[in-house]
């Protein structure tokens, strides 16, 4: 089932785009850090 | 309740080992499809997060967001963590039954029905980049110009949505809100602006850097050279509605080509006007005077040099300019008389007539000649036996993309003219599916209009 999950979440994701100006000018996750925080983690059930 | 089953007693039993007074009891059947419920912790609690439509969870309208989960299937779930939780219900399957603390928050008590908003993105989007999605796995990825069907804004921070063309997923996604997003944009701006101010004084001094300075400078030059109420030019571009429309044979959408020069716009255009029942051009308005032989109003409309400035004050053209001294250009009024004439009008305009053609009542499709890849345009160039230099050629792909940049909000169509009878082919079929099959449109089209 844990497998029906991942599956899931790659078809969803399937069409993201790699946008390389904005990886240039952000970095990859570091963007905001210390202006916003992340909310907590939810995760489906 | 008439016999209660020993399971029941047990049930009963445990409930009375907590110490809060409202506890309840329900049951969920679960399939191996998720409830469509998020869990988060507080503390030591899992607490529910939110609950998404389409699921068990939503349809049972049992389960609310703000309560807290003590126990599913009498395992207790205080000190669990979500990602335990996520893994544990992933495996059950059956009727679950629930200890929950009801959340006290009336607001989440009632669920309302909300209205469906449909929205053109205007934006890129993958939850995987997203550090401040809440539930990764529920988040939606799309891009620039897909339709978004968004079915509940009650997180005034995360919209549930559908992408168009995935109605039948069950469960709703996750896509960020419009001010979330312009908020997130307008902060990753001023950080920009800010790192760039940092860089220049690294430097020192603005002499230097003068030349390159962040998109926002570039977009205010745009908003400078066309007319001066274009205050939005800094506007962040998030999602804009949208509604379906139905097409109308006596009413046919004029086909905008936009692009850079030398792609084979106007050959494009050529090739529709050939048939000649189906296509028109708009007849221009100039101030010079009428040639012998010339027909006004078919030819052009011939108009005085004052007639024409005030025209042009008055905001009846799309587009205008100057040639050896005489003023040439294209008024919403002959666009609007080829409706009229029950023909598809062909134009091909600069990007920045794209504002005040959508403001009007015209409904244009846009369609945007992108250039083929360098290579593939250097082979097209060479098969013409044209020799054109690569600086050329690089310059007009880079033009390609700074109209992109700024305008592709417009568009409605990309055809990338890497072969023109392919191209041609690709237009008019979609200018086939035009006349027959409805689109979405900005919802303000439809709003604004008088039956």
């Amino acid at each position: 089932v844990t497998v029906f999950f991942m599956m899931a979440r790659k078809k969803r994701a399937t069409r993201g785009t790699y946008s390389p100006s904005r990886q240039e000018m952000f970095g990859s996750r570091v963007e905001l850090g210390h202006v916003m925080k992340p909310p907590p983690e939810e995760r489906l059930i | 309740v008439t016999a209660m089953s020993t399971t029941d007693e047990e049930l009963l039993d445990r409930v009375s080992q907590y110490t809060e007074d409202s506890i309840k009891i329900i049951r969920i059947d679960k399939t191996n499809e998720p409830l469509g419920a998020t869990v988060r912790n507080e503390g030591e609690s899992v607490v529910i997060g939110r609950i998404v439509r389409g699921g068990a969870a939503e349809k049972s309208g049992l389960l609310h967001e703000g309560d807290e989960v003590l126990e599913v299937n009498g395992i207790e779930m205080r000190g669990k963590s979500v990602n335990d939780v996520c893994d544990m219900l992933a495996n059950m399957m059956g009727t679950l039954t629930f200890l929950i603390i009801p959340t006290q928050d009336e607001r989440f008590k009632q669920s309302t029905r909300d209205i469906v908003m449909h929205v053109k993105a205007h934006f890129d989007y993958d939850p995987e980049d997203d550090l401040y999605i809440p539930c990764r796995e529920l988040g939606i990825s799309f891009q620039k110009g897909d339709i978004l069907h968004v079915i509940n804004q009650e997180d005034p921070n995360w919209w549930q949505a559908f992408r168009e063309g995935e109605e039948d997923q069950t469960l709703a996604g996750l896509i960020p809100s419009k001010s979330f997003q312009q908020q997130r944009e307008a902060m990753k701006q001023t950080l920009v602006a800010e790192s760039n101010n940092k860089e220049k004084s690294k430097k020192g001094g603005k002499f230097l850097c003068a030349k390159r300075t962040p998109k926002k400078k570039k977009k205010k030059m745009f908003s400078s050279t066309s007319n001066s109420d274009d205050l939005d030019s800094d506007e962040i571009l998030t999602y804009e509605e949208v509604a379906l429309y139905y097409p109308r044979a006596n009413r046919k959408r004029p086909i905008v080509l936009i692009g850079p020069p030398n792609i084979g716009r106007h050959e494009l255009r050529q090739k529709l006007m050939e048939d000649v029942d189906r296509f028109a051009a708009a007849v221009p308005h100039t101030s010079r005077p009428k040639k012998d032989g010339e027909i006004d109003g078919q030819d052009y409309y011939f108009i005085t040099r004052q007639q024409f400035e005030a025209d042009i004050l008055s905001r009846k053209f799309v587009e205008h300019g100057e040639y050896e001294k005489n003023y040439y250009g294209t008024s919403l009024d002959a666009i609007r008389t080829v409706v009229n004439s029950g023909k598809i009008c062909v134009l091909n305009l600069h990007p920045q007539s794209l504002k005040i053609l959508k403001a009007s009542d015209l409904k244009p499709f846009v369609v945007f000649v992108a250039p083929p890849s360098l290579e593939k345009l250097r082979q097209n160039r060479a098969k013409l036996n044209t020799n054109v230099k690569d600086e050329e050629l690089k310059d007009i792909i880079e033009k390609a993309r700074e109209m992109e940049d700024s305008y592709g909000h417009y568009f409605d169509m990309v055809i990338i003219n890497a072969d023109l009878e392919r191209a041609y082919n690709q237009l008019l079929q979609e200018i086939n599916i035009l006349e027959r099959e409805p689109q979405w449109v900005p919802g303000s089209w439809l709003r604004t209009e008088i039956n």
